[in-house]
Parts: C-alpha cells; sequence; structure tokens
C-alpha cells in the first residue's frame, strides 16, 4: 500500500493511495494520511485509481479523514474508485456519508461548487 | 455506576513505584526457529523446531517429517539452518516446493511468516526469541477463545416447524468479529440476523458479542424486535464508532410473518441477503442501501419488503464467504460466490455444509483471511 501527498502547501492537497486498503495496508498508511490533512490547510482530494480493495478498516479511515477535513471547515472528495471499490463503496453507502465522485474533473468541479 | 472511578485507583505516577524491580539474572532466551503445520488431510496442526540438524520432509517415514500424501515426493525437500538464517531446497520432487507462491529454484531464504506449501500441506516458517513465540502463541490461543465464546451464542439449528435453520461458522485465526442469530419473537414471527464488524482480532470480537448479546435478548428498552427499522435505529443510537473503540459493524435484519409469508428486511452496510424461491433461476437479493451501524448518527434507515413463496430458501452470509483468494491468486467476489446458491443439494450434506465445502474449495490452501458465516433458512 502506498501513499503519495501531492501539493501539500497548495490550494488543494492531493492525496494518491496504490495498492490494497485492507487491514494491512490501511494500517500502513493510515497514520501518514491523517497526519498529511492536519499538516495542510487545503481542501481535500484522494485519488483511487490505483486501488483495488478497500476493506472495513479502509472505509473507517476514509470516513475519520473526511470529518477531520469537516471539523477544519475544508472540502474534503474521493475520486476515480475502480469498479470493484465502487460496487463496496455502494454496498456501504459511503457516497451517503462522504461526497465520491468519478474522476478528478468531477473532484475538481466538486472542490470548486 | 455515577461515581468517578479513577478516585479509586491512585495516580500513574504512584502506581509505577511498587512495580518489581528488573531481575538481575538474565535469563537465557535463544532464538527459536519454528514451522507450523497447519491441519489438512488429517493431519493435526503441529509446531516443528529447526536445530543444527538439517530437517528433511517427505512422504516417507525416514524423513525427520512425514507428510502422507501422493502429492509429496518421497522425498520432497530439506531445510537447513544457515547462520541465523532457514534455507529451504527443493530435492527434486514432482510438484515442487511452493514458497509464498512460487516455486523455490535452488536454495531459497525463508522469511519469518513465510508460507511453504507441499502438495495440500502448508507449513509456515516462524523464528523469534522463546519469549515472544510464546507470547505470540498466547495471543493465538486468547483469540481462539474469543471465537468459541462468539461460537457460544449462537443458535442451535432449528429442524422442524414453519421455518427451519441450519447455519455453518468458521472463525478466521485473526476473528473476523462475524456474529447471527434468529428466533421466534411470538407465535407468527421469525427474526434473523448477521452482523459483520469492522477489522479484525479480540476488539471486534468484543463489539460482536455486545451487538449480539442484545439483539438475542431483545435488550434494547421500548424497541419493537418484529420492526427492522426500529432495531437498526436503536442500535445505531447505541454503538456510534465515537463510543466503541472506532469500530462500526454492518448488519441485515429481518423478520418474516408466517401468517401472510411477507418477509420485512432492513440492511445497514451489508451487501444483501438472498432469497432462493422454488422453479426461479437466479437467487433474489435482498437489500436496502444505508450505511453501517456507528457511522452516521440518526441516520434514517428505511425497510423493504418482499413477498416469501413456499419451499422458499433465504441465504444469509458474511462477506468472508467471497472475498476469497482463489489457488490461482485471483481475488474473487460476490458474483462468483452467487452461483453456488442456485447449484444443486448434495444428498447427505447440510446445505450451510455444501456453500462451505464449495468456499473451501476455491480458496487457495491454508486458514482464510475472514470469518467464513453461512445460514440457511427454509421456508416450507
Amino acid at each position: 500500500m502506498e501513499l503519495a501527498v501531492v501539493g501539500s502547501g497548495t490550494a488543494l492537497l492531493r492525496l494518491v493511495l496504490a495498492g490494497r486498503l485492507d487491514a494491512a495496508g490501511t494500517e500502513k498508511v493510515e497514520g501518514r494520511f491523517s497526519a498529511a490533512i492536519g499538516n495542510s490547510k487545503a481542501d481535500v482530494a484522494v485519488d483511487l485509481t490505483g486501488v483495488s480493495f478497500v476493506g472495513s478498516l479502509g472505509i473507517r479511515m476514509l470516513i475519520a479523514a473526511a470529518r477531520q477535513a469537516d471539523r477544519a471547515r475544508r472540502r474534503f472528495v474521493i475520486f476515480g474508485a475502480q469498479s470493484a471499490v465502487a460496487e463496496v463503496f455502494e454496498t456501504v453507502s459511503l457516497d451517503d456519508l462522504i461526497p465520491v465522485v468519478a474522476d478528478e474533473d468531477a473532484a475538481l468541479a466538486r472542490l470548486k461548487a | 455506576m455515577t461515581d468517578d472511578a479513577t478516585e479509586r485507583h491512585p495516580p500513574e505516577s504512584e502506581r509505577t513505584m511498587v512495580r518489581r524491580a528488573a531481575p538481575t539474572a538474565v535469563e537465557p532466551d535463544p532464538v527459536l526457529h519454528v514451522l507450523d503445520l497447519e491441519p489438512a488431510e488429517g493431519i493435526a496442526a503441529r509446531r516443528i523446531g529447526l536445530d543444527a540438524t538439517p530437517l528433511t520432509i517427505g512422504r516417507t517415514p525416514q524423513n525427520g517429517l512425514a507428510l502422507p500424501s501422493p502429492d509429496v515426493s518421497r522425498s520432497h525437500c530439506i531445510l537447513a539452518l544457515e547462520g541465523e538464517a532457514v534455507v529451504v531446497s527443493d530435492l527434486g520432487s514432482t510438484n515442487g516446493t511452493i514458497v509464498d507462491g512460487r516455486a523455490a529454484q535452488g536454495p531459497t531464504r525463508l522469511a519469518p511468516g513465510s508460507r511453504l506449501r507441499l502438495g495440500p500441506f502448508t507449513l509456515v516458517y516462524r523464528s523469534g526469541r522463546a519469549s515472544d513465540l510464546a507470547r505470540a502463541e498466547e495471543v493465538e490461543r486468547d483469540l481462539a477463545r474469543a471465537g468459541r465464546y462468539v461460537a457460544a451464542l449462537l443458535p442451535p439449528p432449528v429442524a422442524e416447524g414453519p421455518v427451519r435453520a441450519d447455519w455453518r461458522f468458521v472463525p478466521s485465526a485473526r476473528i473476523g468479529g462475524d456474529g447471527f442469530g434468529y428466533g421466534w419473537l411470538d407465535e407468527r414471527r421469525f427474526a434473523a440476523w448477521l452482523l459483520d464488524v469492522s477489522g479484525h482480532g479480540a476488539g471486534s470480537a468484543l463489539l460482536a458479542a455486545s451487538a449480539m448479546n442484545i439483539l438475542r435478548e431483545h435488550s434494547l428498552p421500548g424497541v419493537d424486535f418484529a420492526d427492522p427499522v426500529a432495531v437498526l435505529s436503536a442500535a445505531n443510537a447505541r454503538f456510534q464508532m465515537d463510543r466503541h473503540g472506532g469500530l462500526y459493524f454492518s448488519i441485515w435484519y429481518g423478520v418474516l410473518d408466517i401468517g401472510s409469508r411477507v418477509l420485512t428486511f432492513g440492511c445497514a452496510g451489508q451487501h444483501p441477503a438472498f432469497l432462493v424461491a422454488p422453479g426461479e433461476a437466479a437467487p433474489q437479493p435482498l437489500w436496502v442501501k444505508s450505511p453501517a451501524i456507528g457511522l452516521a448518527p440518526d441516520w434514517p434507515y428505511r425497510r423493504a419488503e418482499v413477498a416469501v413463496p413456499p419451499g422458499a430458501r433465504l441465504h444469509l452470509f458474511s462477506d468472508g464467504a467471497f472475498e476469497i483468494t482463489a489457488a490461482d491468486g485471483a481475488q474473487l467476489g460476490i458474483r462468483d460466490f452467487l452461483p453456488l446458491l442456485s447449484a444443486p443439494a448434495v444428498p447427505g450434506l447440510a446445505e450451510p455444509e455444501r456453500l462451505w465445502r464449495a468456499v473451501r474449495g476455491r480458496a487457495r490452501p491454508g486458514p482464510l483471511d475472514d470469518d467464513v458465516s453461512l445460514v440457511t433458512l427454509d421456508i416450507p
């Protein structure tokens, strides 16, 4: 599981995840993921294009991050879920809790709205 | 309890004063190398210690470890300690020595946790100080105890009457936090549910047991357990993640009225249950979109209804039954699992057992990553 933090200090913080966000993968990136949001003042876009699986702890990490951004009055959006991941998001109704959009353009539009 | 619990204990700084001093003599605590054989082909699990003498593994009794299976060669492989490392070499076996999914080409060094496959058998290599290995074993035993406690909360099968129920529960070594139950609410209405707590381990098992006890004993004050919305809403109010160690759970909850043959159900963050009706080719998904219990305070859960035809069968199962890795490394999903529900019965095998064997047969050898729960309700 990999996490790249792009644009810290700019108007948009991009968190790019790649790999399997299962229990072990989530444990590996959770601390840095939350710290990256805490250390920035920007709106947050999470890029899941490279993520092949999201388990229950991965869902929790995303929801906790969205809440963290919300508390700091910053906008938060997830984009790029592969079809298997999008199916999990549908099952757990994630889009009812945090903004989930198809791709980067939609994410940027959402943050500007 | 209203009094402040912290007042009954001295503060941390005072308690640390009475800790025992470290022993002056250092106990010997050597680094050990062991292989844990996982149970297969009627052979029980056991631990084999490795020492300076190389260990040969093969089908015949003259090997240091004999694994009786036609898929294991007479002399299959040899393990030797080289410095602080364990190295395995295949001895020209027919089916190969598979280390972490790859056939060993030449001497191959094992990393702690490496999985060695010989035919149907899996051996896991572990190394560490004797005290660390003992501690890890104790943790595993505790997890097994947690699994047995959850299993003790499960209802007995129901063989007679207007609803017949049976199940198969296979907790994973790390405990996945599955739980389920069913039973009559009154003379007409039968409730069934299946939940899955996020994460693994003792924490997930504790929350599963806590939620299971509330659902079993109907101990949510003022809640009508025949109303799935009331149950999900009350559970959601009781088990908010922020107050439960960051854990949450998904659940499917349904109530069948055997008079009207209407099944009313709700679902929180879980995949559907499936209804198989006689003569229907595809199982019917029973699902309502809403988040899991504990994620969103005051969520307005909804219910749905379905008519249950005579001879129908209702399947509840956990994601551990379909989120599995196949023998070829492919990640399977619910679409791979669903055809099993409509497959013909196997004479002499209970339906949950038939499904479990099919799941087990598709997964790669070795223990599964998550709990597997399979519940079948027959409604004649």
